[in-house]
């Protein structure tokens, strides 16, 4: 067994590190195959005079061969340097992901949590009354909201909860002042300001947990050890979720880290939406700029996130099902 | 012989209760406070209220006095003196002189990476301070525009501080020091900066105690915002959005005309017969630029000026304008009139109701219509409705804006299109333009007419002369002269003025004037606006309830990981 576990790290890794070779490649492909470049997106003025341009190119190292920024850019991203940022010139582009990832760590953990456990929940009620009034609810609220775009549902809820009814802020992380009394005002603040970011990214990806939760669900309902369990005469909470939910548990730990990379898609939406601070806000403006090497660092952060996330998920698999080999 | 650009008088302090903290929207976050390298427009927002030029230009084309108080022209246009003015401090507390200005041109100078003031310092030869006060501009050769692109463009920058910065093109600058009326406090990426009021102000310290730009990317959440009283003031206003801002309470919209915004019909004077200038004259009669401004912009801009002014720059823009040649004919009127000259020419209307040439050539066009902003392609689909008119056959092909950029200017090779829609902005000097669009005088031509093929050389006699004549009522007299013969000879066709749209709520502070241009909120502004509530604290505060909410999401938190834990215990057991 153990082993066969170092040999199966052993192929992970191996994998891991395929994806991880091309996804440097494609992180600098990709952003230079979108039409336009990044010179005439610089300045407000799309026409720059030829010295001006020249001068621009030489700036960015963009005068250089394409083989040679690429050795360059694969050189330096091996040595965690993601070079300057052509739209926040002349800071780097590492200064600027760690100014940004805090705020959308704080995003994507807290409602990946929520919507995690809310997922799970739903899915067991709605598995267990399979067929119910509750069960079509559940399913159909979740369809509605998975398949709404998620743009659309945060500019929804703005309106209604921060303009029509005023509760919350209509944008950014924190209030517009000039500083705060105390900590526990800013914390306020921050919490005041990312509700209904949170509220959105929440509602945005709920749904595909709960749906495979209650597929999973409903498999393991079949299974002979529930029906010992019920046959024993335990209490319904202690089939449903101890005996049959523990057990459905089990593609949750996959689905949410595989999930991660469409959650970080959802989060560039819901910043641009709620003006709010993060990578994924970052991101929107880097490409309407085409900052290279800036969406180059927040593409590798997010690929690299996911590649970590699912590997992980993998070793933690075994850990949980003791029936799982490799 | 001297010339003397100021109009109005010095801004005045008077008694008036200050406090407050006012609130702008940004669309985006600054990329940088360098004077010297920044490049997105919010930037210059920001910097332009920390720190100041010679002058500034007041949205009809005026200069009004800013560190200079006036200054004078050598006959040859060769030598420009600045008198400062007396007791400005950098806001670090060291006096402001004329050594600061020398040091800021000749460190533009003598580097060519610091991309701002190159266009300011291309003829500047050197720069002498005889006293504290006083600073003397020789060029290689005669430049009028050089007050503007250097009394304008050139943000003055503390010697004592930059003397001491090794590579000033690669400078973040995160604490920038400036003679403006406003100070740098702090800047949170992607979020917020805030600047408050510098006390030693030279002009009288601002009434209001802080400015804070805060980063509003989403649009319609800009303008809810405003609505809702969470911000003061909001640029950058989508047409759109103008319908649910206008007669609220408290809420004043404004439409800001660029100086110098022009949004233009060109076409490639190689293809014939583009060359023949009655063929211009009669696209431009067919050209319905009422239409346009109408139902295009929908009102919100100014109608396409032939002579290629903005007729708001009332400082220079020709007495008659907008000038255009359909300009107060009924629309059969200008279609007969297109037609009639496209008659004379022998140019036969076929059976298909397109014209040919007597050579055979169709006209038959294809025109590049960028698709970012999203009205040129409308724009282009009027066009060719028009020209349909007068039996020209043009077909709009949309493309990426940088596309046509790349297609119709090329880095190397002749330039090969028909017809394009494009707009550019400029300095707000009249020479910005007209110099740049259409001299064509070998062997410098310049990039922009040689991509047209444009070649007029009374035009170019008039444009030499104007650059070169220091005074303004003659300059002015030439500018007018060269407004005529576009007009008339016609290189594209201005289509339309671009203008901005802003708006402002008046119940928290008052006293916002139209003065200034790229932008509602200049300095020279936002120095005079009084808070009408200057007890109240403008802070938007964060309601208890959050609190409640909080604690009982932390609550409910605590209470299942709790189960969680004590089910996972309980069936190990």
């Amino acid at each position: 067994m153990q082993v066969q576990m170092r040999e199966f790290i052993l192929k992970r890794s191996a994998f891991m590190l395929l994806t991880f070779t091309v996804v440097l490649c494609l992180n600098f492909i990709l952003p230079r195959v979108m039409p336009g470049d990044p010179i005439t997106h610089l300045m407000g003025d799309t026409r720059l005079p030829p010295p001006v341009r020249k001068s621009l190119i030489e700036r960015f190292g963009m005068d250089k061969p394409v083989w040679e920024q690429f050795a360059i850019y694969i050189a330096n991203t091996l040595r965690g340097d993601f070079g300057i940022s052509f739209s926040q010139y002349p800071k780097s582009v590492v200064t600027i992901l760690l100014e940004r990832l805090p705020w959308t760590l704080f995003l994507l953990t807290t409602s990946v949590t929520i919507s995690t456990v809310l997922g799970i929940y739903l899915g067991v009620i709605g598995a267990w009354k399979h067929g119910s009034k509750t069960d079509v609810g559940i399913q159909a609220s979740g369809l509605a909201l998975w398949s709404m775009p998620i743009f659309w549902l945060g500019m929804l809820l703005l309106y209604a909860l921060g303009y029509v009814l005023g509760l919350f802020p209509m944008g950014g992380a924190t209030s517009a002042v000039m500083s705060y009394p105390n900590t526990f005002e800013f914390i306020k603040d921050v919490l005041w300001h990312s509700a209904i970011p949170i509220l959105t990214l929440t509602l945005g990806s709920y749904a595909s947990n709960t749906l495979i939760m209650r597929g999973s669900m409903l498999e393991v309902l079949t299974e002979d050890y529930v029906l010992t369990a019920e046959a024993k005469g335990l209490g319904q909470n202690k089939v449903m979720w101890q005996h049959a939910g523990r057990n459905a548990m089990l593609p949750m730990v996959t689905v949410v880290a595989l999930n991660l990379a469409s959650v970080v898609g959802g989060a560039v939406f819901t910043e641009t939406v709620f003006s709010y601070p993060g990578v994924g806000l970052l991101i929107f403006n880097a490409i309407q700029s085409h900052d290279y090497p800036l969406l180059q660092g927040a593409f590798f952060v997010v690929a690299v996130t996911t590649i970590a996330a699912n590997f992980f998920a993998d070793l933690l698999y075994a850990r949980l099902d003791p029936r799982i080999k490799y | 012989m001297t010339a003397n650009y100021f109009v109005g008088t010095p801004v005045k302090a008077q008694t008036v209760t200050s406090g407050g903290t006012l609130i702008l929207s940004q669309y985006f976050d600054i990329d940088s406070l360098n004077p010297f390298t920044m490049a997105a427009d919010p930037a210059f927002r920001v910097t332009e209220k920390i720190y100041e030029t010679l002058f500034t230009v007041l949205n009809n084309g005026t200069y009004y006095p800013d560190l200079a108080t006036s200054w004078s022209i050598s006959p040859d246009a060769m030598t420009y003196t600045f008198n400062l003015q007396h007791g400005v401090t950098w806001q670090d507390g060291q006096p402001f002189t004329s050594q600061d200005v020398k040091y800021t041109f000749e460190l533009a100078m003598s580097n060519s990476a610091l991309s701002n003031d190159q266009l300011a310092v291309s003829e500047l030869k050197g720069v002498d301070a005889p006293d504290n006060y006083t600073v003397v501009f020789h060029l290689n050769s005669p430049l009028v525009p050089f007050l503007m692109y250097g009394g304008y463009d050139v943000k003055i920058v503390p010697k004592h501080i930059w003397v001491n910065v090794s590579d000033p093109a690669k400078y973040i600058n995160d604490n920038p020091i400036g003679t403006g009326p406003f100070m740098f406090v702090s800047r949170t990426p992607g979020q917020q900066i805030v600047l408050k009021a510098y006390d030693n102000y030279w002009g009288g310290r601002p009434h209001v105690d802080g400015l804070i730009f805060k980063v509003y990317t989403n649009a319609d959440a800009r303008v809810l915002a405003l609505l809702k009283g969470e911000i003061d003031g909001a640029g950058s206003i989508p047409s759109t959005s103008i319908g649910s801002l206008i007669g609220q309470p408290n809420v004043t919209v404004i439409k800001t005309p660029g100086t110098n915004v022009n949004n233009w019909l060109g076409y490639n004077l190689r293809v014939y017969p583009f060359n023949i200038r009655q063929v211009r004259q009669a696209i431009d009669y067919a050209v319905d630029k009422n239409f346009i401004y109408n139902q295009i912009e929908m009102g919100i801009a100014m109608h396409g000026s032939d002579g290629d002014i903005t007729p708001a720059m009332t400082q220079w823009a020709d007495p008659n304008a907008p000038l255009w040649k359909g300009n107060g004919f009924s629309a059969d009127q200008r279609i007969a009139a297109g037609n009639a000259l496209l008659d004379e020419l022998g140019f036969k209307l076929g059976p298909d109701g397109v014209r040919a040439t007597p050579n055979g050539t169709r006209l038959e066009f294809e025109l590049l219509a960028p698709t970012s902003p999203s009205d040129y392609v409308r724009a282009g689909e009027a066009v060719a409705n028009d020209l349909a008119k007068i039996g020209m056959k043009i077909d709009v092909k949309p493309l990426e804006t940088d596309t046509v950029i790349n297609i119709v200017y090329p880095s190397a090779g002749i330039p090969n299109y028909q017809m394009y829609i494009m707009g550019s902005g400029y300095d707000p000097d009249p020479d910005a333009v007209l110099y740049l669009e259409f001299f064509s005088n070998p062997p410098v031509p310049s990039w922009t007419a040689d991509s047209e093929h444009y070649r007029n050389d009374t035009l170019n006699a008039l444009l030499l002369q104007e650059r070169q004549e220091p005074n303004i009522a003659k300059r002015q007299a030439l500018i007018y002269q060269i407004q005529e013969l576009l007009a008339d000879d016609l290189p594209y066709i201005p289509l339309f003025h671009r203008v901005g749209i802003a708006a402002y709520r008046t119940d928290k502070f008052i006293g916002w004037n139209e003065e200034g241009i790229y932008s509602q909120f200049t300095a020279l502004n936002l120095h005079l606006i009084t808070t009408t509530t200057p007890t109240a604290q403008v802070i938007t505060e964060t309601p208890s309830w959050v609190w409640a909410l909080s604690t009982v999401a932390l609550l409910a938190v605590i209470v299942s990981v709790g189960y969680a834990l004590n089910l996972r215990r309980k069936s190990k057991t």
